[in-house]
């Protein structure tokens, strides 16, 4: 079965400061890919180019077996669906006409939808729970309802790889359980292949499939998330002492960062013992 | 399946039926009234076609009123879409049709072409819309870096080069003595009191294509407003669409302004009135402001040509005086 | 375009045209002051004025009969007040031009636009270009308009009278010893005078002075130190503002003592109106410029 996206060597740089150095992964289908690291490790970059919003200089990525290159833009956003960190607060249409325009690569010049996609709309608006938000405006939602209004719109554009990134990075607890539910959802009942960039590492170790860490645009793990927490590695990518341990609802890695005053054995040793 | 009218659609017909009468309206009152009076029957029969008493009536009606209230529905159609276009674009509810230099250099061909003693038309029409293309030109070349097209660059560069083109107009305009010096002044307060159908056919002939180019990209443009990686990742081929969007109303508003002059105001008002009163869809306000702007530009240049006892004001302070309270009685109505 | 508007574009030309025919059998072609070959009536009786100069010549000639229409500004002479105004001679207000039904039109070549002029000769109105370009074009322009308005006896009696008082002038004037530098200022702020080519340097020039200006052309404009080193004997000023009066002028200058015509006390203020126009008047203003200039050579003969 091809994988639903293969990163093959690819390199990116902004001028002369380079962004990914041969970064070479697979994301297999129906996978539930979470790609974590420090600021700056090159997370957004990686996967503004599975989107095809940056080119990478080198290598190749490849789209349910076929270069991204071939697709055209159209084709490509039928396959490929983003929700990017920062959405637009100013959006003046209504959540149902925002998830609407979920359906633009499936439509015409126009946009004009027909029944199935009506439909369809108003089955992943319930899906996501945002029924009762349908005739507000975006500019008037709070950022948890604005994050699931555009989520869902992503959904409707393709339920076959849906990007995000770094979803959670500003929402209430709450918010951010839910989310991760609703991904694991479309994942189970709709069988997306969903690929993530999160910066909180306990919440990817409790769903991700696989994970990749990234390090200064290298890849220094890939793998279940039991292989790569490991507190060698992370104490390596992170730079701080960390504990890994198991988690109580289950068999997860659990992280716990652990505070220059925790730890007698500490670099910032502000005090000596 | 029973067939039901696209909810979209059946509110782009009903608003297009309610302002072409807006519009149709404002046309026929613009034929009937003007600086010289006539009997409401002998109006009537000359709009009818059934008066060959009144030659001179018929003369003025056809042969000066009807040119120029076509061109103003023009000019008021152009200008509105032209600020829409804009105000999408670049994301900022300030875009106005001008704002990336046109005003600038199409004011500086105009004025070097009257100086240069050209006629009205082709002369010195033709200099203002190369004027204006320069500026254009100008403008996207300083705005183009890494990020080609990013708006924010383009609107800081078009702010600049209308500034340093307002500098070189008043330098020009203070050089300039005698008749030449109305002549400027006009041009800039804007003017279509001499315009004839063949102008305006010419008007026309490049307008509506812009037009219907414009409604086709009109969803498009909805998109845009979800900003520049929502909107690639949805399909659109940004680039090719922002240049499009970019150059053809560029285009427009130029040609529009070297007929006309500095009419201003109404492309910034408008957009913003009917986006208040229909909603953001681009679907929707692109053929509103196209008749609405039109009906409101025919309205404003009847008001300038019969409310002075002597001679006309310019149509430009009509549209300013109107359409400023307008607006701000419309953003209080919509703010409570 | 649909059918209909190209049935009333076309009706409406026929009737432009049909009127024409109608009204004005008797026609015939003449060269206007400009060059152009056009069809004027022989007998004009709805003439509109589209400059005051062209007011001020018809009502010279005795045809003020003939005039429906006169531009803006019209004011002298004071009769002309009383007739229907069509638009300034800058900006014409066509459709008032047109509602008169006009048999012609009298425009000036520089000031009229031209567009105006392909506008109603388009609707079959003919309209004569004249250009005064100095004292002897205007000769030339009143003798014109005579010719058009059938009274061309009385436009030569106009100008033999306007030739003997000018060689009266020049007979003055060349008893005069000497050329004053003359200063004509035509604008307060900015400062504006007229240079080589205009009506006015041709008028000081035969009144005896020494236009200071002479190496500008068209309407130069100054500083006020720039006046200072031309040293002015004599400074004329024209009262292109309402009720500039003779002493605010006075005080303006006064400040400046260096410059003989203030030390002197040769400062004028002379009356704009028959100083800007091209038209007969324009005698008066010569005239009044040798007083200025020479008082001395009317101690004896005034």
């Amino acid at each position: 079965m091809t994988a639903a996206v293969d990163v093959i060597n690819i390199s990116l740089a902004y001028g002369k400061k380079a962004v990914l150095q041969e970064v070479s992964f697979t994301v297999n289908r129906g996978e539930f890919f979470i790609i974590i690291g420090p600021n700056g490790s090159g997370k957004t970059s990686l996967i503004k180019s599975i989107a095809g919003i940056e080119q990478p200089r080198n290598g190749r990525i490849d789209i349910l077996g076929r270069p991204l290159a071939d697709y055209g833009r159209k084709a490509l956003a039928r396959k490929v669906a983003l929700v990017p960190q920062t959405a637009p607060v100013d959006f003046p249409f209504t959540v149902s006409e925002t998830v609407l325009m979920g359906r633009a690569p499936h439509l015409g010049l126009l946009g004009l939808e027909s029944e199935s996609d009506s439909k369809l709309v108003r089955q992943v608006m319930a899906f996501t729970g945002i029924t009762e938000l349908a005739d507000r405006r975006i500019e008037h939602l709070s950022g948890g309802e604005r994050q699931r209004a555009f989520v869902a719109r992503a959904v409707c554009q393709s339920s076959e790889i849906i990007l995000l990134d770094e979803p959670t990075a500003s929402l209430d607890l709450a918010y951010q359980a839910r989310l991760m539910d609703l991904m694991e959802a479309l994942k189970n009942d709709r069988g997306a292949t969903i690929v993530m960039v999160s910066h909180d590492v306990n919440l990817a170790a409790l769903y991700a499939d696989r994970l990749l860490l990234l390090k200064d645009g290298q890849v220094m793990s890939q793998g279940r998330p039991a292989d790569v927490l490991t507190y060698e590695t992370l104490e390596k990518v992170y730079g701080c002492t960390l504990l890994v341990d198991k988690s109580p609802l289950g068999d997860f890695p659990r992280i716990t960062l652990v505070p220059g005053k925790f730890n007698p054995f500490s670099r910032s040793g502000s005090r000596s013992l | 399946m029973t067939a039901r009218p696209h909810p979209v659609l059946l509110r782009l017909a009903v608003v297009s039926a309610l302002l072409l009468l807006a519009l149709t309206a404002a046309l026929v009152m613009g034929l009937s009234l003007g600086s010289t009076q006539a009997g409401l029957d002998a109006i009537i029969k000359t709009l009818l076609g059934r008066s060959p008493s009144e030659p001179m009536l018929q003369a003025i009606i056809w042969h000066i009123r009807f040119p120029r209230v076509l061109l103003a529905a023009l000019v008021g159609a152009a200008m509105s879409v032209g600020g829409l276009v804009f105000q999408a674009l670049l994301r900022n509810p300030l875009a106005e049709p001008y704002i990336l230099g046109i005003s600038g250099g199409s004011a500086i061909g105009a004025i070097i072409g009257i100086i240069l003693g050209f006629s009205r038309f082709p002369g010195v029409t033709v200099m203002a819309f190369a004027g204006s293309m320069c500026t254009l030109v100008l403008v996207m070349i300083i705005s183009s870096g890494q990020r080609i097209l990013k708006k924010d660059a383009l609107l800081l560069a078009g702010v600049m080069v209308n500034a340093f083109c307002s500098a070189v107009i008043m330098f020009l305009v203070s050089m300039t003595q005698d008749a030449r010096l109305h002549n400027i002044i006009f041009w800039l307060m804007g003017d279509m009191s001499m315009t004839d159908l063949r102008q305006v056919g010419i008007l026309s002939a490049i307008l509506i294509p812009g037009f219907i180019l414009i409604f086709c990209l009109s969803h498009a443009m909805n998109m845009l407003l979800m900003g520049r990686e929502m909107a690639i990742s949805m399909g659109l081929q940004l680039k090719t669409i922002t240049l499009t969007l970019l150059v053809a109303t560029s285009f427009m508003v130029s040609a529009t302004v070297s007929q006309c002059g500095l009419i201003g105001f109404v492309g910034l008002v408008i957009p913003h009135l009917l986006r208040m009163v229909l909603g953001p869809d681009h679907r929707v306000l692109v053929p509103a402001c196209i008749l609405g702007g039109g009906a409101y530009m025919v309205f404003c240049d009847l008001l300038a040509r019969t409310l002075p006892q002597q001679g006309e004001m310019p149509a430009g302070v009509i549209t300013a005086l109107i359409g400023a309270p307008l607006f701000i009685i419309l953003l209080k109505r919509s703010n409570r | 375009m649909s059918m209909k508007l190209i049935r009333h574009y076309t009706a409406a030309l026929l009737m432009a045209a049909t009127v024409l025919l109608t009204e004005n059998v008797a026609a015939r072609q003449v060269t206007d002051g400009i060059g152009r070959q056009i069809h004027v009536p022989d007998n004009p009786v709805r003439v509109v004025a589209l400059a005051p100069s062209i007011t001020e010549i018809v009502f010279a000639l005795g045809q003020e009969q003939r005039l429906v229409g006169i531009a803006r500004f019209s004011d002298f002479p004071q009769q002309a007040l009383r007739l229907p105004q069509v638009g300034s001679y800058i900006q014409p207000d066509i459709e008032k031009i047109v509602a008169l039904n006009p048999d012609l039109c009298i425009a000036v070549k520089d000031g009229n636009p031209r567009v105006l002029a392909d506008r109603l000769e388009s609707l079959g109105i003919p309209v004569y270009a004249v250009d005064p370009l100095d004292l002897g074009s205007i000769m030339t322009m009143v003798l014109q308009i005579g010719d058009l308005l059938n009274a061309g006896d009385r436009a030569r009696s106009i100008v033999t009278e306007m030739k003997s008082r000018m060689d009266r002038v020049r007979e003055r004037v060349m008893r005069a010893e000497h050329r004053p530098g003359v200063f004509f200022q035509i604008g307060i702020s900015p400062i504006v005078s007229v240079g080589k080519g205009t009506f006015i340097h041709e008028l000081i020039n035969m009144a005896g002075g020494m236009n200071l200006c002479a190496d500008y052309s068209a309407y130069p404009r100054l500083s006020r130190e720039q006046v200072v080193a031309l040293s002015p004997e004599v400074l004329i000023i024209t009262t292109m503002h309402q009720g500039v009066s003779i002493e605010q002028v006075t005080r303006e200058w006064s400040g400046w003592p260096q410059i003989p015509a203030v030390r002197d006390g040769r400062i004028a203020v002379v009356d704009s109106n028959i100083f800007d126009r091209p038209t007969p008047r324009q005698v008066d203003a010569l005239e009044q410029l040798v007083r200025v200039i020479h008082p001395e050579l009317f101690k004896d003969s005034p």
